[in-house]
C-alpha cells in the first residue's frame, strides 16, 4: 500500500531549496519532521456518520511549503477531512501518511504527532491560565526543548509579548486566535492545519494573521487552511482544492485554476474608430470574444495569461491604433468558486 | 516579601513538577492560588476547632456524673471525681476517651468530604474538558494518555490534599494520645488512599463514558459513589454479595480500632459509631476465611479491592482516552474483569451461614443445594451478563467496519481452515468484532471460578449447577444477539430499543407469569425455565422440561445468531461494493508533478 504512494520529490521545493527562516521562525524544522516525500498523503479517505458520508474517497498530496487553501459551502466535509487528518478523528475507510510513514491515531503515533499542529475552527483556551502559562504548559506537552527561548520568539512571531503575564480570558478575539495559531506551531510541526482560522476576525486581524501564514510558509511549513474568506486565501495560498458534498471535486494550483477556470476580461478604450479596433482585435488568436461597452470601449474575452495580455497589447500598439485604456482582468477566486457551485446545482 | 519567596519557590517547583508531568503542572497552576488555598485551609481549620470546642465544653467542670468522667458507672454515665482532696483541684478526666470522640469526628468527615470531593471534582474536570473540546488537543498531543491522566489524578483534587494535609496533624495528635494502637490508624490512611485511587479512577473513567450527559457526569457520579459509602455502612449483610460494599468505605475499618487497646473495658462502654463493631464486622467473611476476626485481614482485603478496582478503571481509562470510538473494554481485559469479579462475587456469595461455622473450627457445614447457592448468586451474574453487553459491544460503524475488512480478507486468502482459525482470532481477541463468542468465554470463567467455590465447599451437586448455568448463559447470551441486531438495525433509538428489550425480557416475562398464576412450583412452572428465575425452576422441574428448556434457547441462539451473521455479511458487503465502486478520480495537480 504504502509503494502506491512512494516519495515523490517536487522539483520546486527541496529541503536545501527552502528560504532561510523569518525572525521568530524556527531556526530548523525537526529533522523528524524534514523529508523529501509529501508531508501528508491521503489515499481513499471516506468518513461515513450512520447513513450519511461526509467525505468520500479523497486522494490528496501535500509537498513540504506547500500551502493548500480548502474552499467548499458548509456542510461540504471541510472540518472532518482535516481532522481525520490530525488523528482527531478516525476514517472510517483510507490511508493516512505523514512525512511517508503511515498514521493512525489510535496508535502509538507519538513522533507523528509532533510533526501535526491543528488549530480548529472553534478554538477554546484554558481561563485560569496566563498567555505565558498556557503556551508553557503545550510545549512541555510536546517535549519543546530550549522552551523559554522558543516562547518568546513564538510570542514575538504572534506578536503577543506584551501580554505574556494576562490570563488569556482578557485578550481579544484576533489575540486569542493568534494565542491558539501559537499554540499550534509551539513545537515547530511540519504541517499546519488550520479549519477557518480568520472567522470572525476584522480586517486587521486577518491582516496579521496572512503576514503570520506568511512568515510560517517561508519557515518551511507545509499549511493546510481552510477558509470562507477566498481573497485571504488567493493571497498567499499556492494549491486550492474545491469540496462539494464530502468530494474533492477540483484539486489544482491556484494559477492552473485560474487559467482553467477563470474568464479573463481586457476592456480596451480608444480615442479612434472602434470598427479598427474590432478589426484587429479579430486577427488575434487568443481573443475569443468582443463586445462594445460604449462608445470608446469594447470587451474582451481572453483565452491565456498575463504574458499573452501584453503580447496582445503590443500588436495593438504596432498596429498604431489609438489606445488610452489596456486593462486586464480576471475573475477572482470567489467568483470562480460561486460559479462552480451554480453550475453544479444547475446540473 | 514572604509571599514573592514562596512565589518563587512554587515556581521552581512546579517547572519541576512540569518536567516529569505537564498536565500535573497546569492543574497546580490553574489552582494554587492564594484565594483558592485560602478557600481549602480556612473551613478546614475552622471544622477542626469547631469539633475540638464541641468536646472541650464537655469536659467535667462540675459534678455529680460526666462523660469524661472516672468514677464508678451506676447509671451509665461516669460518676466525678477530684484528683485530690481539696474542692479547688480538678477531676480526674478520662482523656483517651476525649481524644477518642475527637478522633471519630474527625474520621467521620475525612472520607465523604475526600471521597465524594474529588470524585465530583475529577468528574467534573474531566467533563468540562469534554465539552470544551479542549480534551482532544491532549489526545493529540504526543505526550501518554497515562501521563496525562495521572496528571488530572494527582493535580485536579489538589486542594482536597491541601485540605487532608491539613486535617492530618491534628488527626495524628489524637489518635496518638488514644490509647489506640497506632499502626490501625496508619492501616486506615492505607485503605483511604487506596479507596481514593479506585474511585477517583472510576470518577474519570465514568466522565469519559458517559459523554453523553453533557455535564451531569460530576453529579451522577458523585452521586453513585454516595450510595456505595452508604450501602458500605449498612447493617448485617452475611452471606451476600453486599457484604462486598464494606469494603469500598474507609470509616469500616475504625471499627477494629478499639480492639485490644489498654483501657478497651472503659473505651468500650463509652465508645460509639464508626469506632465500635455494631454492624457485625467481626463476622464479616471471605471464601469463607474470617477476615472479620482479624484487623490486618480485613485491612489487607480492603486494600487490595480497592486498588484492584483502581487498576481495572485505570485500565479501563487509559483505553477510553486513547481511543474513544471504540467498545469500552477490550476483550482481552474482559476475561480479567470476569475473573476479578466472580473472585468477590463468589467469595461473598458462598457463605450464607457462614457467622455460625466460619469462626468456629469444630463447626460441620450443612448441605446447602445448587439451587439455593445459585438464586443467591444469579443477581451478581446477572449484573456482571448485563455490563458485559453494555462494555463489549462494538459501535454499529465498528461492527460492519469489521464485516468489510473480513470480506476484504477472505478474498485475500482462499483457505476455510486459515480464514476459521482467523475468525476464531477475530472473536475472542479483536474490538470490534461480534462480542458473542467472548461473552461465552466469560461466563465459562465465571462458572469455574463458581465450580472452584462449590468445589471448596464439596457439599453441591455439580450436575444442578451446569443446567442452571448452561440456561443463564444461553439466556444472556440471546439477550446480547438481540442487542446486536438491533444495534445494526439502523434505529435511531436502539440503545433505548435495546434496554426495553432486555427489561421486557428479564423483568417482564416473569412478572406476566406471575400474574398468570403460574408459580415455579406448579403446574406450567417450567415456563420460568426460560427467564432469570431459572434457579427455582429448576428445583421442581423434571429432567425432560430441562431438556426442552435447553433445546428451545439453543435453537433460538442458533436462529439469532444466523440471522444477525446474515445481516451483518450483508452490510459489510454492501458498503464494501460501495466504497470500492470506481469513480473519477478529481484532478490532482499535486500528483502531475
Amino acid at each position: 500500500m504504502v509503494s502506491e504512494i512512494s516519495p515523490q520529490i517536487s522539483p520546486q521545493i527541496s529541503p536545501q531549496s527552502w528560504p532561510r527562516p523569518a525572525s521568530g521562525m524556527p531556526s530548523e524544522i525537526p529533522s523528524d519532521c524534514l523529508t523529501a516525500t509529501p508531508t501528508l498523503s491521503v489515499r481513499g479517505l471516506t468518513k461515513r456518520f450512520q447513513q450519511k458520508i461526509a467525505v468520500n474517497d479523497i486522494d490528496l498530496d501535500l509537498f513540504p511549503g506547500e500551502i493548500y487553501g480548502l474552499i467548499g459551502p458548509n456542510g461540504a466535509g471541510k472540518t472532518t477531512l482535516m481532522e481525520m487528518m490530525v488523528g482527531a478523528a478516525m476514517p472510517t475507510l483510507g490511508e493516512i501518511w505523514i512525512d511517508g510513514q503511515p498514521f493512525r491515531s489510535d496508535q502509538n503515533s507519538s513522533r507523528l504527532q509532533r510533526c501535526i499542529g491543528f488549530l480548529p475552527d472553534d478554538y477554546p483556551l484554558y481561563d485560569d491560565l496566563s498567555v505565558w502559562q498556557y503556551l508553557d504548559y503545550f510545549a512541555r506537552l510536546y517535549g519543546v526543548r530550549d522552551r523559554r527561548d522558543r516562547l518568546y520568539d513564538i510570542l514575538e512571531l504572534v506578536q503577543l509579548t506584551s501580554k505574556r503575564h494576562s490570563l488569556t480570558t482578557t485578550l481579544s478575539r484576533g489575540m486569542k486566535q493568534r494565542l491558539g495559531l501559537a499554540r499550534t506551531i509551539i513545537h515547530q510541526p511540519s504541517l499546519l492545519v488550520l479549519d477557518e482560522p480568520v472567522s470572525g476576525l476584522d480586517p486587521v486581524a486577518r491582516m496579521e494573521f496572512r503576514n503570520i501564514i506568511r512568515t510560517l510558509q517561508q519557515g518551511g511549513m507545509t499549511i493546510l487552511i481552510s477558509s470562507h474568506v477566498l481573497s485571504d486565501l488567493a493571497d498567499f495560498c499556492t494549491t486550492i482544492g474545491i469540496m462539494e458534498l464530502g468530494h474533492l471535486v477540483e484539486s489544482a494550483p491556484l494559477e492552473e485554476l485560474y487559467q482553467r477556470l477563470s474568464r479573463q476580461q481586457i476592456f480596451i478604450v480608444s480615442l479612434g474608430d472602434l470598427a479598427d479596433l474590432e478589426a484587429a482585435l479579430a486577427s488575434q488568436a487568443c481573443v475569443i470574444s468582443q463586445t462594445r461597452v460604449s462608445e470608446r470601449e469594447i470587451r474582451v474575452e481572453f483565452e491565456g495569461d498575463a504574458g499573452g495580455a501584453g503580447e496582445l497589447l503590443r500588436s495593438l500598439m504596432a498596429a498604431n491604433l489609438p489606445l488610452c485604456q489596456f486593462n486586464h482582468t480576471r475573475e477572482d477566486l470567489e467568483t470562480i468558486f460561486l460559479k462552480h457551485l451554480d453550475h453544479k446545482q444547475v446540473s | 516579601m514572604i509571599t514573592t519567596t514562596t512565589a518563587k519557590i512554587l515556581e521552581l517547583g512546579l517547572d519541576k513538577i512540569g518536567d516529569w508531568n505537564p498536565q500535573l503542572m497546569r492543574e497546580l497552576q490553574g489552582r494554587l492560588r492564594w484565594r483558592n488555598l485560602l478557600m481549602a485551609l480556612i473551613p478546614t481549620i475552622l471544622l477542626q476547632t469547631f469539633i475540638v470546642l464541641k468536646y472541650v465544653v464537655k469536659l467535667p467542670v462540675e459534678g455529680p456524673a460526666n462523660r469524661y468522667c472516672m468514677g464508678p458507672t451506676p447509671n451509665g454515665m461516669p460518676l466525678c471525681e477530684r484528683l485530690g482532696t481539696s474542692a479547688a483541684s480538678g477531676w480526674q478526666t478520662n482523656w483517651p476517651l476525649f481524644w477518642a470522640d475527637i478522633l471519630k469526628d474527625l474520621s467521620l468527615v475525612v472520607p465523604w468530604v475526600v471521597v465524594l470531593g474529588g470524585v465530583y471534582l475529577l468528574a467534573a474536570d474531566l467533563s468540562k474538558e469534554i465539552r470544551r473540546g479542549t480534551l482532544n488537543f491532549l489526545r493529540m498531543s504526543p505526550q501518554q494518555g497515562r501521563q496525562i491522566l495521572l496528571g488530572k489524578l494527582l493535580g485536579v483534587p489538589i486542594l482536597l490534599y491541601v485540605a487532608l494535609v491539613a486535617i492530618l496533624p491534628l488527626h495524628s495528635f489524637v489518635a496518638l494520645h488514644t490509647d489506640f494502637d497506632f499502626a490501625k490508624i496508619l492501616a486506615f490512611y492505607g485503605v483511604l488512599v487506596a479507596t481514593m485511587v479506585c474511585f477517583y479512577a472510576a470518577a474519570l473513567w465514568f466522565a469519559l463514558v458517559a459523554e453523553a450527559l453533557q455535564g451531569f457526569q460530576p453529579w451522577l457520579a458523585t452521586g453513585l459513589v454516595a450510595v456505595i459509602l452508604m450501602a458500605g455502612m449498612q447493617g448485617d449483610a452475611q452471606g451476600s454479595v453486599l457484604n462486598w460494599a464494606r469494603l469500598f468505605n474507609p470509616l469500616n475499618s475504625l471499627r477494629f480500632l478499639a480492639d485490644n487497646t489498654p483501657s478497651k473495658d472503659n473505651l468500650g462502654i463509652m465508645l460509639d459509631g464508626i469506632l465500635t463493631d455494631t454492624h457485625g464486622l467481626r463476622h464479616f467473611a471471605w471464601w469463607y476465611a474470617p477476615i472479620g476476626a482479624d484487623f490486618r485481614s480485613y485491612a489487607l482485603l480492603a486494600i487490595s479491592n480497592a486498588l484492584g478496582f483502581g487498576l481495572i478503571y485505570w485500565l479501563l481509562l487509559e483505553r477510553r482516552f486513547q481511543s474513544p470510538a471504540t467498545s469500552i473494554i477490550s476483550k482481552r481485559h474482559s476475561y480479567g474483569l470476569s475473573l476479578w469479579a466472580a473472585v468477590w462475587f463468589v467469595g461473598f456469595d458462598l457463605q450464607q451461614d457462614c457467622a455460625d461455622y466460619c469462626f468456629d473450627p469444630n463447626y460441620i457445614p450443612g448441605t446447602p443445594n445448587a439451587i439455593w447457592l445459585f438464586a443467591s448468586f444469579s443477581p451478581s451474574f446477572i449484573i456482571l451478563g448485563l455490563l458485559l453487553i453494555a462494555l463489549l459491544l462494538p459501535t454499529p460503524q465498528a461492527l460492519i467496519d469489521w464485516a468489510r475488512y473480513r470480506r476484504q480478507g477472505e478474498r485475500q486468502s482462499d483457505r476455510p481452515h486459515a480464514q476459521l482459525t482467523r475468525l476464531l482470532q477475530d472473536l475472542l481477541w479483536q474490538d470490534n468484532s461480534p462480542p458473542m463468542l467472548a461473552f461465552g468465554l466469560n461466563g465459562v470463567i465465571v462458572l469455574a471460578v463458581l465450580a472452584l467455590g462449590v468445589g471448596v465447599q464439596g457439599t453441591v451437586s455439580l450436575t444442578q449447577l451446569w443446567v442452571i448455568w448452561g440456561l443463564y448463559e444461553l439466556l444472556l447470551l440471546n439477550g446480547l444477539l438481540v442487542v446486536q441486531r438491533l444495534a445494526i438495525a439502523n434505529f435511531t433509538h436502539w440503545r433505548w430499543m435495546a434496554i426495553g428489550a432486555l427489561l421486557a425480557g428479564g423483568l417482564g416475562v416473569p412478572m406476566a407469569l406471575g400474574l398468570l398464576g403460574i408459580q415455579t412450583g406448579t403446574s406450567g412452572g417450567s415456563l420460568f425455565l426460560f427467564t432469570l428465575m431459572a434457579p427455582q425452576a429448576v428445583e421442581v422441574a423434571n429432567f425432560g422440561a430441562m431438556a426442552i428448556a435447553f433445546a428451545v434457547q439453543l435453537s433460538l441462539t442458533t436462529l439469532l445468531t444466523t440471522t444477525f451473521s446474515r445481516r451483518l455479511g450483508q452490510l459489510g458487503q454492501s458498503e464494501w461494493k460501495a466504497l470500492s465502486e470506481q469513480r473519477p478520480r478529481p484532478r490532482l495537480a499535486s500528483l502531475d508533478r
